[in-house]
């Protein structure tokens, strides 16, 4: 069975670096105009094992030092043959040259904005009226400090994607795609906002291949 | 997936790693595939369902 | 692959504890349940529960801009925080009843995404 870990723009270029238990690293012609990565192995049960994710990881970070417009592929079921994914490559071929140029040349990063804010807890409230006061209270505020969170580091990037609350204490949590020679000028306005705001938790991870801006049908999130 | 021997940032790294290898990246595929209970459902449905409410969303907001 | 946080870029504050956090938003290995009846009712339970509270919190955004901007009236306002305030205590019933925490309620979309 063939394990996919990337596409790329052809030549694909590969890495010094062995695939998913010990299995060779090949080039497949997916199409006229874009290569995949994959490797032969076996059957899998179940879920992937924890060495499995990060060798397919490491592949993925291996390749997109080498391959300046790479799509990581999420870790799937893989395919029968070469055939078969060249028919699925061919199926959106125009989707994923438009991906590959969307991610040329860039690098993702993620950020979670974390408040300890003890307001966030309702257990006060009795009425539906205070209820929802104190929610809509929760709601702006918080937009409105995510919002210009957000603003001054997407500045920097080609791309970005963000969700507000996704839980009480997550204020923000957003990813960017940059542009490499943008990641300076992102760790500063990271840092500005840092100390502008001691009171909340910055997680900033990466740089990582572009996965979150490899997806190419609907809207990402 | 343990993470409580590593040191912090490791797990961090670690978890933000496994989301982006399992959930994000190019998929191929055409109808997702959810397992739940070893059972495959396929989301076609959810995916209009999702497509209808952000249409009303943005619907409502234009009104306003 | 390393993990010797060269892809921590920059963690500022109070760090602690917030492995478990991120582990609570489902962000982690999802769990794999097993086909027996328990964890098949299990599994059904997070669909739906899922579900729910997507509605949830659509129904609640939108009821929130509605007082913003002032188009509900005090007793409709009432009402609504009255019974989110009852679903989300519901929710939290059936969770526990369940074993299953706010990261188990998510669902992965493919491209879409997470659905919440």
């Amino acid at each position: 069975m063939l394990h996919l870990y990337a596409l790329a723009h052809r030549p694909a270029q590969l890495a010094p670096i062995e695939g998913i238990d010990g299995s060779r690293l090949q080039v497949s012609a997916a199409s006229s105009a874009v290569d995949s990565v994959v490797s032969v192995v076996s059957t899998p049960e179940g879920q992937p094992s924890e060495a499995a994710i990060l060798e397919h990881a490491a592949v993925v970070e291996h390749l997109a030092a080498v391959n300046d417009a790479l799509l990581p592929a999420r870790y799937g079921r893989g395919y029968p043959d070469e055939a078969t994914l060249a028919d699925a490559i061919a199926e959106r071929e125009s989707q994923v040259q438009a991906a590959l140029e969307r991610v040329r040349g860039c690098v993702e990063i993620g950020l979670r904005v974390f408040t300890d804010d003890p307001g966030v807890t309702r257990a006060g409230e009795s009425t539906g009226r205070e209820y929802m006061v104190s929610r809509l209270r929760e709601v702006r505020s918080a937009d409105r400090l995510a919002g210009d969170l957000h603003d001054s580091l997407a500045a920097a990037a080609k791309e970005s994607f963000s969700r507000v609350l996704a839980s009480p204490q997550l204020l923000l949590s957003a990813t960017y795609l940059l542009p490499r020679p943008e990641l300076g000028p992102f760790r500063t306005a990271l840092a500005v906002a840092e100390r502008e705001h001691p009171e909340l938790t910055f997680v900033c991870t990466g740089p990582w291949p572009p996965y979150s801006f490899a997806m190419i049908d609907g809207d990402r999130r | 997936m343990s993470t409580t021997s590593r040191p912090l940032e490791q797990q961090v790294t670690l978890i933000e790693l496994v989301d982006r290898v399992l959930n994000k990246g190019v998929v191929l595929t055409g109808d997702i595939v959810l397992s739940v209970a070893d059972v495959d459902l396929v989301y076609v449905g959810l995916r209009v369902l999702l497509a209808s409410v952000g249409t009303l969303d943005r619907l409502e907001r234009e009104v306003e | 692959m390393s993990l010797d946080g060269d892809k921590l870029l920059h963690a500022s504050g109070d760090v602690a504890g917030l492995a478990r956090e991120l582990d609570r938003l489902g962000t982690a290995l999802p769990r794999r349940v097993n086909a027996d009846p328990e964890q098949v009712e299990k599994g059904l339970a997070q669909l739906v529960l899922t579900l729910v509270e997507l509605l949830r919190q659509l129904m609640e955004r939108q009821a929130l801009r509605r007082m913003e901007q002032e188009t509900l009236t005090d007793e409709q306002i009432e009402r609504l925080g009255e019974t989110f305030m009852k679903l989300e205590g519901r929710m939290d019933e059936l969770k526990e009843h369940f074993g299953l925490d706010d990261g188990d309620l998510n669902l992965n979309l493919g491209p879409l995404g997470d659905l919440l």
